[in-house]
């Protein structure tokens, strides 16, 4: 009897195919068997928790153990619990966890001892801080939940795990808390999240993708490496999704000004927040339209500049070879082309290439009368605005939507420029992030969301941001900020 | 649906792009970049000189010019504005840009015989900008030039920046093409052109051509106009000399011009030009002790010879060219809006009655001076 209850639970994951080990130890008129993935568990606490403590028992006792005796008097395993299905089992064990199967007994016993070789909680190596804390998130769930966890410890918040991936079985966290999140915005995540049917996915950048329908260009939702911006989400009603195996966190929902905003802005002396916000704004417009103004006037519209300007360009301008759409569009391909290999490169050799490229581009080039000067500074200050941008993805639609913008000028001058602009606002004001307008707070304009998303600091910002539509928007008790404005 | 959508916004897209835009491309490094346009009359027609900016190449520092002419000048001649037009075309090989030219200058022949018919030709040319300075001259387009040629510098830049200076310093002010314009589209105005000549080879500034519509009345030298900026209502501070017994004392004036008083009864229109006069004595040919009967009559005296300014200049204005450049038809329409559609200004500006007066209130200034307790 006790042969024939194991060993159909056997069967049925020796069915499975998988490549585990087990340990049997045998009890008064029983056996149990220990089954594990020896690269997922913690050798060590399985020998000590489990291991030694049964065998110890079974020897001496000379009795029969079941699963909940085992559980509550045998073992040291703090993460333990019992299993009624046998067809759950084998994706426990897939799981890394130890599971224990008894002779005598219809419940098995699941220990948690996984133990994973992962990487060190690291400095930010995207979103870079000078005064606000530096730990990032890592590819092991565990390892991110704790660091939230410790920052925020309202006990409204709510982590609720999904499972995405046939095969890879990846563990989704969804973080929200609970009195202050838009329901509506938590449950449509939740439905898509449980609704995507795929093999597998490894981290956020494709659940990004799953969860953003449409064919808009502009990302619908944040992505973050450092947990207190996390946790700053979570405060602010927003949806914080992190998955096992990816480093980075998606939040949602995610408007386009928050791009645009540093961590050190919540950090620092709110003018100086301010300026920096302004700063940004700007570089987002040199980034998207610099080169496309210099064509414009060059090529267009050279009455709009002082005579001595329009000497100057055309001197500049003499011995070049190209006329300005073509200097344009391939000096800006050469920008691009040494961005990617650098992003790519070994770090060794990273400083080299960056020479070359200003070696051959700057100088060479330029004597050469490929390029003028001017083009040169122009295309660099694109690039150097783009870089001031904090949120390195949303970075990408603007690089994309530049070489539009530049073949439109190119093409109809200064009007070409205005209809690119059109269509491209037209595109960012239809966007929405779960319900939200993505141009929020300018359109639709609200006025305390609009003063403080550039001149923001907590202390004299007793509501949170009135767009997001969340349960509570009191940050603060509204008194105390009263007397403290005093 | 989404489809059909994508199909119309496409389709419209199209249509915007295609039935407007900016089809005249040329790359400005392709473009003769003219910063001075001259216009004369010849005995055979018409001719232009245009002064095209020279490109040295790779930027303006001294090292890249070296001993390169910054200009070049190129004209050309025809009976009629088309062929001058079409003649100087013929001599550059690329297209000629007129946006950039700073100033418009004409001959004093081509003012006197009558310069309308250029400029509703100039109306008409959407490139020329409307900023454009005017001027005229009474030197040979050639000497011009060539004086220009001597120093290496570009003749529109040179001019715009001589009566730029005079106009900071209250000494001249300036007319563009715009006012030009508006100027001939109102029967009643005159106005004044800067004139500039050459003073070895420098250019300057020597007065105003007297232009009612578009023909030149006559020219005023710069001594005698200087006090014109005023009644514009312009008023930079400026210094003046009075002589006082033996000694002659510096003043610094500042004139503020108060609205015109105007006056029509009985077909007969009156006006009364008032100016307030803000003096400081600044310094003196002779140290001598200034007292309260001293200033008082220093005073007097600069009122009187600032009234015989002011009347010098409306009576040129009336009677010498009988051109109203001093804007006394504005002050007329604006208090009399139906009279004014009535009067024939023309011939009623010159019998009108133009009273002046200066108040003076001067102070000590720079120069020791106790009040009487």
């Amino acid at each position: 009897m006790a042969q024939s209850r194991i060993d159909p639970v056997m069967q049925m994951i020796d069915s499975k195919n998988i490549a585990y080990e087990q340990r049997t130890i045998p009890f008064h008129r029983g056996e149990l068997k220990i089954l594990y993935i020896k690269q997922l568990v913690d050798t060590r606490a399985l020998y000590q928790s489990i291991i030694e403590p049964l065998v110890d028992h079974c020897a001496a006792s000379g009795r029969s153990v079941k699963a909940q005796q085992t559980r509550e008097q045998i073992l040291y395993a703090a993460d333990c619990f019992l299993e009624d299905s046998a067809a759950a089992l084998p994706g426990h064990i897939l799981n890394g966890m130890v599971v224990v199967v008894f002779s005598n007994d219809a419940q098995y016993l699941i220990v948690d001892i996984k133990k994973v070789a992962h990487r060190q909680v690291d400095d930010p190596q995207i979103h870079f801080t000078i005064r606000g804390p530096r730990d990032t998130f890592v590819e092991n769930l565990d390892t991110n939940l704790s660091l939230i966890k410790y920052r925020i410890k309202d006990p409204s918040m709510r982590i609720d795990m999904e499972t995405v991936g046939a095969r890879t079985q990846t563990s989704v966290a969804v973080i929200y808390i609970a009195d202050i999140a838009n329901d509506a915005v938590v449950q449509e995540i939740k439905k898509k999240i449980s609704g995507i049917v795929t093999d597998g996915i490894w981290g956020t950048g494709e659940l990004q993708g799953f969860l953003e329908d449409g064919t808009k260009l502009f990302p619908r939702m944040g992505v973050i490496e450092r947990s207190d911006w996390a946790c700053e989400a979570l405060l602010e009603g927003r949806v914080v999704i992190m998955a096992e195996g990816g480093q980075l966190a998606l939040i949602a929902p995610h408007t386009f000004h928050e791009s645009l905003i540093a961590c050190d802005d919540r950090y620092d002396n709110k003018y100086f927040g301010m300026f920096s916000r302004l700063i940004r704004y700007i570089a987002l417009f040199l980034s998207l339209c610099l080169s496309s103004m210099y064509i414009a006037i060059v090529s267009f519209h050279s009455y709009v500049l002082p005579v001595d300007y329009n000497i100057l360009l055309s001197q500049l301008r003499k011995d070049v070879l190209f006329s300005p759409l073509i200097e344009v569009l391939i000096l800006e391909f050469l920008v691009e082309l040494i961005r990617e290999s650098l992003m790519r490169v070994p770090n060794k050799i990273g400083m080299a290439i960056g020479i070359v490229g200003a070696i051959v581009i700057g100088q060479a080039a330029t004597s050469a009368g490929v390029f003028s000067p001017l083009m040169l500074i122009i295309v660099a200050t694109s690039l150097m605005a783009s870089f001031a941008i904090p949120d390195y993805f949303s970075v990408h639609p603007i690089r994309l939507l530049k070489f539009f913008v530049i073949l439109m000028t190119g093409f109809f001058g200064f009007y070409g420029f205005e209809l690119a602009i059109t269509v491209i606002a037209t595109h960012v004001v239809s966007i929405r992030s779960f319900g939200v307008p993505y141009m929020a707070p300018y359109a639709p304009f609200n006025r305390y969301d609009a003063g403080k998303a550039m001149l923001f600091n907590r202390s004299r910002s007793p509501y949170r941001q009135q767009y997001l539509q969340t349960k509570d928007d009191t940050r603060t008790d509204f008194y105390h900020a009263r007397k403290m404005n005093k | 649906m989404h489809r059909h959508r994508i199909k119309i916004s496409i389709v419209l897209f199209l249509v915007m792009l295609l039935s407007t835009g900016c089809w005249d491309s040329a790359d400005i490094e392709h473009k003769d970049i003219t910063t001075a346009v001259l216009i004369d009359k010849t005995e055979t027609g018409y001719a232009f000189y245009a002064e095209i900016a020279s490109l040295v190449g790779g930027g303006t520092g001294e090292s890249s010019q070296g001993s390169m002419p910054r200009s070049q000048v190129i004209h050309g001649g025809g009976a009629t504005f088309v062929e001058a037009r079409e003649a100087l075309e013929r001599q550059s090989d690329q297209r000629i840009y007129l946006a950039s030219v700073q100033n418009v200058i004409f001959t004093e022949t081509i003012l006197y015989s009558g310069i309308e018919h250029y400029l509703y030709r100039f109306r008409q040319n959407p490139e020329y900008r409307k900023r454009a300075m005017v001027a005229a001259t009474g030197e040979k387009p050639e000497d011009l030039f060539s004086a220009a040629s001597e120093h290496n510098t570009l003749v529109g830049l040179a001019i715009n920046d001589t009566i730029e200076s005079l106009v900071d310093t209250g000494q001249l002010y300036h007319f563009t093409m715009g006012d030009v314009l508006e100027a001939l589209a109102c029967p009643c105005k005159g106005y004044l052109i800067p004139r500039v000549s050459l003073v070895g080879q420098d250019v300057a500034a020597d007065g105003y051509c007297v232009m009612y519509g578009g023909i030149c009345k006559g020219y005023i030298p710069i001594d005698e106009g200087k006090f014109i900026v005023y009644v514009q209502g312009k008023a930079p501070p400026f210094h003046y000399a009075i002589p006082y017994e033996e000694n002659s004392i510096t003043v610094e004036i500042r004139l503020k011009k108060n609205p015109t008083k105007v006056d029509y009864r009985d077909g007969q229109i009156k006006f009364c030009l008032d100016m307030v006069c803000q003096a400081d004595l600044l310094y003196m040919k002779d140290d001598f002790a200034m007292d309260a009967a001293a200033m008082e009559e220093i005073e007097e005296k600069l009122e009187r010879q600032l009234t015989a300014e002011f009347r010098n200049i409306v009576h040129a204005s009336q009677k010498v060219y009988g051109v109203d450049y001093l804007r006394f038809h504005e002050a007329f329409h604006i208090h009399y809006p139906d009279e004014y559609k009535q009067v024939d200004w023309k011939a009623a500006y010159p019998e009108a009655e133009i009273a002046v007066d200066v108040a003076v209130e001067l102070g000590g200034g720079n120069i020791d001076y106790e009040p009487e307790a």
